[in-house]
């Protein structure tokens, strides 16, 4: 069982508001990242720069990766990735810090989850990202 | 009208594709690195078990692996150039010990004051066993000067 959250909020229309937290973008985070998906020493020229999908790591963070897996629970089966949106306003850099929020709705039939993170520095938001999860039902284990 | 389209600047053309990159096999080693790299710890993808019990053949690759691919690639076709739009939709799992081939296609160039170079992007998986590749994913990019 998942531990409550906190700075949760859920609106009138069920959609569950998270946030905001810090996150950090942190050079031996994106090292690893880029190590990860096919960056080559001819492609780090610029290399201030956050990778694109980069983002996906805050994803992960403890608050609203519980907050999904509860819903996920909630609706009996995996999550299977089926769509994944990043909107950039401005560039994001490596070794700054950052505020995330995001609103997680549940949709039904077909079940998915719509989470849509904003990503934002002094009040300006930098970055939209939008995640739509499907979630499909497990066979049971063979005998 | 300033369509921001200057004769100084080599825009790309509609039509004009990108280097294909091919990647894999993908070993387990990778799928663990990117799981770490990224926080997707989701067993879907390190468990056989749960990849067996969810109807698949295989442990899937990280979809959004594929995804990362994609950014190197459009850096070394043009340097010039910066993403600041992607969106994906997965179509089909790419497993574990698979390879895949990123492709990509200038589909639009927009005549705005700062123009948008739209890119369709698809990524193929490979069995590895000479057949033809499944589409695994199609992304649509939006490009900007730098």
């Amino acid at each position: 069982m998942n531990e409550p959250i906190e700075d949760m909020t859920a609106d009138a229309s069920g959609a569950l508001r998270l946030g905001p937290f810090p996150v950090s973008a942190k050079r031996s985070d994106v090292e690893a990242f880029r190590a990860a998906t096919g960056w080559h020493e001819a492609d780090l020229k610029d290399s201030v720069r956050v990778p694109h999908t980069f983002p996906m790591l805050w994803l992960s963070g403890a608050e609203l990766r519980a907050a999904i897996e509860a819903k996920v629970q909630s609706l009996g089966g995996i999550a299977i990735h089926e769509s994944q949106t990043f909107t950039y306003q401005k560039p994001l850099d490596v070794d700054r810090d950052y505020l995330l929020s995001a609103e997680i709705e549940t949709h039904t039939n077909p079940d998915r989850l719509s989470v849509r993170v904003s990503v934002s520095e002094m009040n300006d938001v930098l970055l939209d990202i939008e995640t739509i999860l499907r979630v499909a039902g497990v066979n049971e284990p063979s005998p | 009208m300033n369509t921001g389209i200057t004769d100084t600047f080599a825009w790309p053309q509609t039509g004009e594709h990108l280097p294909k990159r091919r990647c894999g096999p993908v070993d387990m080693q990778a799928i663990e690195r990117y799981a770490h790299a990224s926080g997707d710890t989701n067993p879907l993808h390190l468990d056989l078990t749960i990849a067996l019990r969810a109807g698949l053949e295989e442990r899937p690759i990280h979809g959004m692996l594929m995804v990362g691919y994609f950014e190197p690639m459009i850096l070394a076709w043009r340097q010039d150039l910066e993403l600041v739009s992607l969106s994906t939709k997965f179509l089909r799992p790419v497993f574990v010990g698979q390879t895949f081939e990123l492709s990509g296609r200038v589909i639009r160039v927009t005549p705005d004051e700062r123009p948008n170079i739209i890119l369709r992007l698809m990524a193929h998986g490979f069995k590895g066993d000479g057949a033809a590749g499944d589409l695994a994913l199609v992304a649509e990019g939006k490009l900007q000067q730098k």
